[in-house]
């Protein structure tokens, strides 16, 4: 449980921190909060020559509400934006979400730029960016590109991101108006690693609903939308009875796997509940009664 | 009767232990001491053909691997406490890897960080072979472990009493179920670790142990020394709960390289190494049959317990003292006139399984109250009705079997928990239970049982080394005025600190702060089996009143003879001796001054006055009882069981310290809720282990535990103390009466049968949407009958 010998650079700016990455390139890796990192590397599944340690970096630490939408520096604690009030305004479903993540003093370490780059499938944040089809702004000394979500996260534990490149932010679009959202998950105890999550989104606006999206992590791959059922959903409307039918829809469509001793249909069994259960947190936000 | 008068003060040992004072083994500063790092099988079962170092292996660094003449006739060698012969443990094998993590190589470095460098460049040439993990299954040739114990059968035993045919043909009914528990880390937060230093007469080896003294006879036999030319020294512990009261191939590794080198050397377990190589639990099997008259009284028992030891027999227990442990306790508190039970250890390509919290009984208490359960539904009986009707009442009770259950409140127990779990309005709120889209099922769950506790466990057995000694305590009067008590046992975490210093502190009339505790030294303290078996407070506890009361004797003596007077003339009263007041008008020693005028100075230059005594209770201990109550909610469609309320009335005699016996109680709770739905080491068919992080091996955290209430009732144990064994009896209930309980909130629902533990979400929807055919088969192998006492053909 002692990584191997590694050098280990502490920038204290961007400029410097992409300084290094152009030089090391893939020789690096990026030291942010830790919380997966430092125990891979303990446990020398990730064995750096070159560790570059963002933890001095303030200029990626920032929370800023603009017009459209609510930009997060990498750097930025779970917590901090938890306890942001332009967050919680202009983007509450983050903060839901990111209440959900681990246990608090994880919350105070983990950041925004590490979680979406680490692209576990059942993060949280991961779910949340793949949903609102959040920006994940990259920099190195060669300039700066922007990657919808879906497009930085290309697969389980991988990302779109250059050896030289650096995530600086990721940028949620604000709340509009009428937006409705639901998140629930499911883990085995609290502080957990989810086996499920699942996020809904819509806008509401007079008796029609629209712009609904329900993503579900934990069903195999990456989190990702189950379009048949945003359809159902959307052709129904937001009526109490659809709630059932929404999550066998979800349960019959998804196709996890046996993996670790939990089977698929146990899987696919609790993606159709926990939709259902989502279905059923929306419809009481919005007020209509099951 | 309610227990009550026990005092409520927390502990002494908080204030160090909770701001950072504590001193655990990785906490000793040795400057010039090596350390040391295992290389380890990353396979579960192999034929070895080589274990080399690394090429480059970097300066001042060393491997010793099985053939090296360090080993040469060394190994872990000893016999059940019957003298039934066990295969031996080599501290690095040579020709065959049985186990995951087993050590195949030691690396000493400078540093940390290159002996890990190093242990894993050591290079391992080795045939895989399949893994036996399945001891009802008949091995394969290629399957067996060890020559000498065909079919991988380590031990084999009967135990009866009365004639159970009698009950079989007398029974109007007979209820049989096969329940598992599975396999188990104790996981304590401090791993384990050791630190010898060699100095000009032997070796001093400091080890995060339960059992100095017993480690010290394994230490001086493996290097063929002496005994007292080893010193075992614990310091604090952070947790033990069994898996620190053996003896393991790794702190002998430590010590023979440490004298070899002349060097010390340091070994501290990472959390890998605990999870993979630190002893496993609670890997049982049962097949019982429960024959009861029309009248739902328990008429007979049948068992056969199939024991899981894993590839080498854990010292200096072996698999036979779990595996007995079970089968006997199986009756647990109920009248069973006739019993039968058979029992087999089995080695398998897994961990070695040792004790933890509990030792046998957390899991024959779950297979028991497991059977009564099914056997009340079966017969139409509410479970709590029918343990009403078969509990034992009268005390003394002989089991017929060993064991005299001395003093008890059984029953009582029973309906103190029933109450205080409000047992019956749950049955209303399932009857009025609504159909809903999101089923929540409520169960209550009841167990009760018996714990033998502070029994003399002496492995009085040649071959391993061991002496048959008797715990005895000292108690001193310090120059300064304060008072010394010491033994030989380790602090763990269990409040000793406070609880000794309780008892010595009543014994002497002085305040408690006047009183420390000195333990886990065998070069300064007395002689202590160490802190197993919830014996400390009872033998310890008791000698150390009689130590106490000896010291007070001696001041009043020394007084007398000071002031020239009969000793039965002075009085003693806090410490402080005084003349009888006719002759004396204000002559007054207190134990400071005679301390410094008849004391001898100890190597740590103290002045003291100091008395010891020997634990002259029965070796047979002291029967504590306890049931447990919990109520849970069963989410029916993503399986997920919440524990809403959980109730312990507990019965261990005399509360001395009700803040310390709480805590046990919690925290023994805490960890048999851990077993009863979250925690598992599931091991490949390949051998590996797939639990080898928390990440997979799911410990419950603070918000999963829900606050126990507790009760206290009082039946008189053995000594002045009248007091029983605590430590380890919240453990045992939970893993029985959550299941219980899962099993009434899934009663009726056209589910399967709740066999075996953890109730993990997934498993408990299996049974719920899934239910297999079968529920558990549990096959008794045809070579399972034979001779008892032994296993070897």
């Amino acid at each position: 449980m002692k990584p191997v010998a590694f050098e280990l650079f502490r920038p204290r700016s961007l400029e410097d921190a992409l300084g290094l990455l152009g030089e090391y390139g893939d020789e690096a890796v990026l030291l942010a909060g830790g919380q997966s990192l430092v125990p891979m590397m303990n446990m020398r599944l990730v064995q750096p020559a070159v560790v570059v340690d963002l933890n001095e970096v303030v200029e990626l630490a920032f929370v800023e509400a603009g017009a459209d939408g609510v930009r997060v520096g990498a750097m930025t604690r779970h917590r901090a934006v938890e306890l942001s009030p332009s967050a919680r305004e202009r983007c509450p479903v983050l903060r839901d979400a990111l209440a959900h993540v681990g246990f608090r003093p994880i919350r105070e370490r983990g950041t925004i730029g590490g979680s979406i780059a680490h692209a576990d499938p059942t993060a949280e944040l991961v779910a949340v960016a793949t949903g609102l089809e959040a920006l994940v702004r990259l920099r190195s000394v060669r300039g700066e590109r922007t990657l919808p979500a879906c497009e930085f996260l290309s697969g389980v534990l991988t990302n779109a991101r250059q050896p030289d490149e650096l995530v600086t932010e990721v940028v949620f679009p604000a709340r509009s108006a009428g937006a409705v959202h639901a998140f629930t998950e499911f883990e085995a105890s609290i502080g957990d690693f989810p086996l499920v999550t699942v996020l809904l989104l819509a806008r509401v606006s007079g008796d029609g609903v629209s712009s609904v999206r329900l993503v579900v992590g934990g069903a195999g791959g990456m989190p990702h939308r189950l379009e048949a059922c945003e359809e159902l959903i959307a052709t129904s409307g937001l009526h109490p009875q659809i709630a059932p039918a929404v999550g066998d829809l979800a349960r019959s469509v998804v196709q996890p796997r046996d993996h670790d001793g939990m089977s698929a249909s146990y899987r696919k069994a609790l993606v159709g509940t926990l939709v259902e259960r989502t279905m059923d947190d929306l419809l009481r936000k919005v007020g209509a009664s099951t | 009767m309610t227990a009550t008068g026990g005092q409520r003060f927390g502990r002494h040992e908080d204030a160090r232990l909770l701001s950072g004072g504590g001193r655990y083994l990785a906490d000793i500063i040795q400057a010039d001491a090596l350390s040391l790092r295992f290389a380890r099988s990353d396979v579960g079962s192999a034929r070895l053909r080589s274990v080399e170092p690394p090429e480059d292996l970097p300066p001042g660094t060393l491997v010793v691997t099985g053939r090296d003449p360090v080993l040469e006739g060394v190994e872990i060698r000893h016999t059940a406490f019957d003298g039934a012969p066990m295969p031996a443990w080599p501290l690095l094998p040579t020709d065959r890897v049985h186990y995951y993590y087993q050590p195949l190589a030691a690396v000493l470095a400078e540093d940390a960080y290159v002996a890990e460098d190093v242990a894993n460049q050591v290079e391992v040439d080795y045939e895989p072979l399949p893994a036996y993990l399945d001891p009802h299954a008949l091995p394969t040739p290629e399957q067996h472990l060890h020559e000498g114990f065909p079919a991988n059968c380590l031990y084999r035993t009967e135990l009866s009493s009365g004639d159970v045919a009698q009950a079989r043909s007398a029974a109007a009914i007979s209820v049989r179920g096969r329940y598992r528990t599975n396999r188990q880390s104790a996981s304590p937060l401090e791993t384990r670790g050791c630190l010898a230093v060699p100095d000009a007469d032997g070796l001093v080896v400091w080890s995060s142990t339960q059992i100095p003294f017993v480690l010290r006879e394994l230490l001086a036999r493996t290097l063929g020394w002496d005994r007292e030319r080893v010193t075992v020294r614990a310091p604090d512990l952070g947790g033990g709960f069994g898996v620190k009261a053996h003896g393991y191939p790794e702190e002998l590794l430590v010590a023979l390289l440490a004298v070899r080198e002349q060097r010390p050397v340091r070994w501290v377990e990472d959390r890998l190494e605990n999870l993979a190589a630190s002893s496993h639990a609670r890997d049982h099997a049962y097949d019982l049959t429960l024959h009861l008259d029309a009248d739902g009284r328990f008429l007979g028992l049948e068992s056969r317990v199939v024991y899981d030891g894993g590839a080498y027999p854990i010292w200096p227990q072996t698999p036979a003292r779990e595996l007995v442990q079970a089968m006997s306790v199986l009756p647990g508190p109920y009248v069973v006139e006739h019993y039968e039970s058979r029992g087999v250890a089995i080695a398998t390509n897994k961990c070695p399984s040792g004790a933890y919290r509990g030792v046998g009984r957390p899991s024959a208490v779950f297979a028991m109250e497991r059977l009564v359960d099914d056997a009340a539904r079966e017969i139409g009986l509410d479970p709590a009705e029918l343990r009403r009707r078969n509990l034992v009442t009268e005390f003394p009770h002989d089991t017929g079997r060993g064991m005299v259950y001395d003093t008890g409140s059984y029953a009582e127990a029973l309906e103190r928990a029933c109450a205080a779990v409000r047992y019956e309005d749950v049955r209303q709120e399932q009857q009025a239970a609504r159909p809903s889209r999101n089923p929540v099922y409520r169960g209550v769950g009841l167990a009760c049982f018996v714990e033998q506790t502070g029994h003399m466990t002496i492995w009085a057995l040649p071959e391993a080394g061991l002496v048959k000694s008797v715990d005895a305590v000292r108690v001193a009067a310090d120059a300064d005025g304060t008072f010394t008590v010491s033994s030989g046992f380790a602090s763990m975490g269990q409040g000793q600190e406070t609880t000794l210093a309780q008892i010595v502190a009543e014994t002497l009339g002085v305040a408690a702060d006047r009183v420390r505790l000195l333990c886990g030294d065998t070069s300064r303290d007395p002689y202590a089996l160490g802190s197993i078996s919830s014996r400390t407070t009872v033998i310890c506890g008791n000698t150390a009143v009689a130590a106490a009361t000896k010291l007070v004797g001696r001041l009043r003596e020394l007084a007398a003879a000071e002031f020239g007077e009969d000793p039965a003339g002075v009085t003693y009263e806090a410490g402080v001796v005084t003349g009888a007041p006719a002759a004396a008008g204000s002559r007054r020693l207190d134990s400071a001054t005679l301390a410094r005028r008849y004391g001898v100075t100890t190597q740590a230059g103290r002045r003291e006055l100091a008395e010891t005594e020997t634990f002259a209770g029965a070796a047979t201990g002291t029967y504590a009882n306890a049931c447990h109550a919990a109520v849970v909610d069963v989410d029916a469609r993503t399986g997920k069981v919440t524990v809403d309320r959980y109730v312990v009335v507990e019965d261990c005699g005399r509360v001395i310290n009700q803040v310390i016996l709480d805590g046990q109680i919690q925290g023994g709770v805490a960890q048999g809720i851990g077993g009863a739905l979250y925690e598992e080491l599931v091991y490949e068919p390949s051998g590996q282990l797939r639990t080898g992080t928390l990440v997979d091996y799911h410990l419950p955290t603070a918000p999963e535990i829900p606050e126990v209430a507790i009760e206290h009732l009082f039946s008189p144990g053995p000594g002045p103390l009248q007091a029983k064994g605590a430590g380890e009896a919240g453990a045992i209930g939970p893993m029985a009466v959550i299941a219980n309980a899962v099993a009434d909130a899934l009663a009726g629902r056209g589910g399967a049968a709740v066999c075996e533990v953890p109730l993990t979400p997934g498993k408990v929807w299996r049974l719920l949407h899934e239910p297999p055919v079968v529920a558990l088969t549990l096959p008794w192998r045809p070579d399972m009958d034979g001779v008892a006492g032994g296993a070897r053909s």
